[in-house]
């Protein structure tokens, strides 16, 4: 059985993807819980296309740890850092 | 011009799907694949009440994944009904598809890729029960995100902006008409550009929406006996939409609406409508 990843190493990880993205000021701070409630589009600022256009590196990230791939219509869903973190996580250990 | 009063229900229904299943206005068109699915009861002051419904359910499954490029399998259906006299729809298209992204726009070394490119490829199956024809649709749409155009991002604050331009090509053969009606196919490219304008983006975030839609068709080639008139096809819309809760649950909007929409079989019509909006 593959290793479990656990959450807080996906959440750095995702958290590093949408920082180089959508450059937020300040950046999102993997340490803060706070920053998880944040929202893609009215705090991000990220549309629906570039929320599906992460699909590819959410799905780098799960492959990475021996995961499924994250499709462009799950990544399109998402509407929160948390909901982000949570989908790669699920993934990543699927 | 008719001024009518109606609820719109937009079923997003993500949260309680299981894996790959997914909700939504329209399947493979990105412009509207992001928009929920929806279901508007109108109640004009002088013409029984109506409904339509816009709503797509669709199964995803990544395909295959390399560097650059991500592959995903679509398969599902759409359906579009208006009850309306003067704007009838009643359309089903099955679709089977291919959704790519072509591009890493944050790799783990190496240059970001920009614009990264966002293909469809769709074979679709549509039942027009208005016009009563089958027909077999193939189509290619294309869209990108960008860094650099800031396509995909929302720019500035107030007002906050989002723009989002659309190219496709679709064939229509019709394979089937009723009462012996004409057959025959038209190849048509579209080309559409979506504007979200949040007037007060730093207050309200998207919660107050200006969307603006122009999307035009034109027949590039099309069979002399489906031949009916011009060969372009417009499509304006404009709602203006504010969401009353910060989760946007309920939202009271206006829509207006000019023109036609051929590839989801919807004819010609011309109105403006107060709308209550409820989103589950």
């Amino acid at each position: 059985m593959a290793n479990r990843v656990d959450r807080p190493t996906i959440k750095r990880e995702v958290f590093g993807k949408l920082n180089a993205v959508a450059e937020p000021h300040p950046p999102l701070d993997p340490s803060s819980d706070d920053d998880e409630k944040k929202l893609l589009l009215d705090d991000l600022r990220l549309g629906p296309t570039l929320r599906r256009a992460m699909a590819l590196p959410y799905t780098k990230i799960s492959q990475r740890h021996g995961g499924k791939p994250i499709s462009q219509a799950a990544a399109l869903a998402l509407s929160t850092v948390k909901e982000s973190v949570d989908l790669v996580l699920k993934q990543a250990n699927a | 011009m008719k001024r009518t009063l109606s609820l719109l229900i937009l079923l997003c229904g993500c949260a309680s799907l299981p894996d790959g299943l997914h909700v939504t206005r329209s399947l493979t068109d990105k412009n509207t694949a992001s928009k929920p699915a929806q279901l508007q009861v109108t109640a004009p002051k002088d013409a029984d009440r109506s409904y339509a419904v816009d709503f797509g359910l669709g199964y995803t499954r990544s395909w295959s994944q390399k560097d650059n490029l991500q592959t995903d399998l679509v398969y599902g259906a759409e359906y579009h009904r208006n009850t309306l006299t003067d704007k009838k729809q009643d359309s089903t298209l099955v679709t089977l598809g291919i959704d790519q992204i072509i591009g890493n726009i944050t790799p783990d070394k190496g240059p970001k890729a920009d614009p990264v490119w966002l293909p469809s490829f769709a074979a679709k199956f549509k039942k027009d029960r208005i016009k009563s024809t089958e027909s077999f649709l193939p189509t290619i749409i294309v869209t990108l995100a960008s860094k650099r155009l800031r396509i995909g991002e929302v720019i500035g604050s107030t007002p906050g902006f989002l723009w989002q331009p659309t190219a496709a090509l679709e064939w229509e053969r019709i394979t089937r008409a009723a009462n012996h009606g004409p057959t025959g196919s038209t190849a048509r490219a579209w080309a559409s550009l979506d504007v979200d304008i949040y007037p007060l983006f730093t207050k309200l975030g998207s919660q107050l929406d200006l969307s603006l839609t122009a999307r035009a068709w034109h027949d590039v080639h099309q069979s002399a006996v489906l031949r009916t008139g011009g060969s372009n096809q417009y499509l304006r819309k404009a709602s203006l939409t504010y969401f009353i809760d910060k989760d946007q649950h309920f939202g009271v909007g206006v829509d207006r609406v000019s023109g036609e929409n051929p590839s989801e079989g919807q004819p010609d019509q011309h109105y403006t409508q107060l709308t209550l909006k409820l989103k589950l």
